[in-house]
């Protein structure tokens, strides 16, 4: 379910394509997301009945976070987070821009594996949100 | 013999539900040690400090949670 904002709702729908691929090529990935810099929920694979506003909330406050305590540490932000929690993984991998692709897995995943995934999307997702190299913004 | 016989079904309970609150306590802890990883764009991996941690599984579960519901 394609979010549509910043890329607009081609580029939205590109998105959404991006993240439905990641689902496929990792099977262990339950919901994916990208979220931009002002913490806009851009596209998801969240399923209809979801709050969306709740769920990029939530997802704005652990980028929020993991920006927050990178600069604690001497960087600007970060490449990548690994949440483990009771029901799964949360994983976070930051984009050029100031975006983070989001995923979310299973108790059981191979979370290494996964966010190589994740870092292999990354730059097609960087072109169609017009965040990546030689993009402006 | 059944005085006896009642206070080990005592004693057993007790015991039991030492067990119980022991348990909980330790599954209402915070943020394990491991549970969060950063890596920063410099390339260093951070391990939060216990609040910042506690901070990312309190959202995290909330995220799973809603995952959850709608797998």
């Amino acid at each position: 379910m394609a979010e549509g904002g910043a890329a607009g709702a081609t580029g939205a729908g590109e998105l959404e394509g991006v993240l439905e691929n990641l689902r496929a090529l990792s099977g262990e990935v339950v919901t994916a997301a990208v979220l931009l810099k002002d913490g806009e929920l851009e596209a998801s694979t969240l399923p209809p009945g979801v709050d969306r506003e709740r769920y990029a909330a939530m997802l704005a406050g652990l980028a929020g976070t993991g920006r927050r305590i990178a600069r604690e540490n001497g960087g600007s932000s970060f490449s990548q987070v690994r949440i483990k929690g009771e029901g799964g993984h949360v994983l976070l991998v930051g984009l050029e821009g100031g975006g983070t692709l989001v995923a979310t897995t299973g108790p059981d995943a191979r979370v290494g594996l996964v966010l190589y995934d994740m870092r292999n999307v990354r730059k097609e997702i960087e072109k169609v949100t017009g965040s990546g190299e030689g993009a402006q913004g | 013999m059944k005085r006896i016989f009642g206070r080990l079904v005592l004693l057993g309970a007790a015991a039991g539900a030492f067990y119980a609150l022991l348990n909980y306590l330790r599954d209402s802890e915070g943020a394990k040690k491991g549970d969060v990883q950063m890596v920063l764009d410099t390339g260093a991996t951070v391990e939060p400090d216990p609040a910042e941690a506690q901070e990312f599984a309190d959202i995290a579960r909330k995220v799973l949670e809603i995952d959850g519901e709608n797998r």
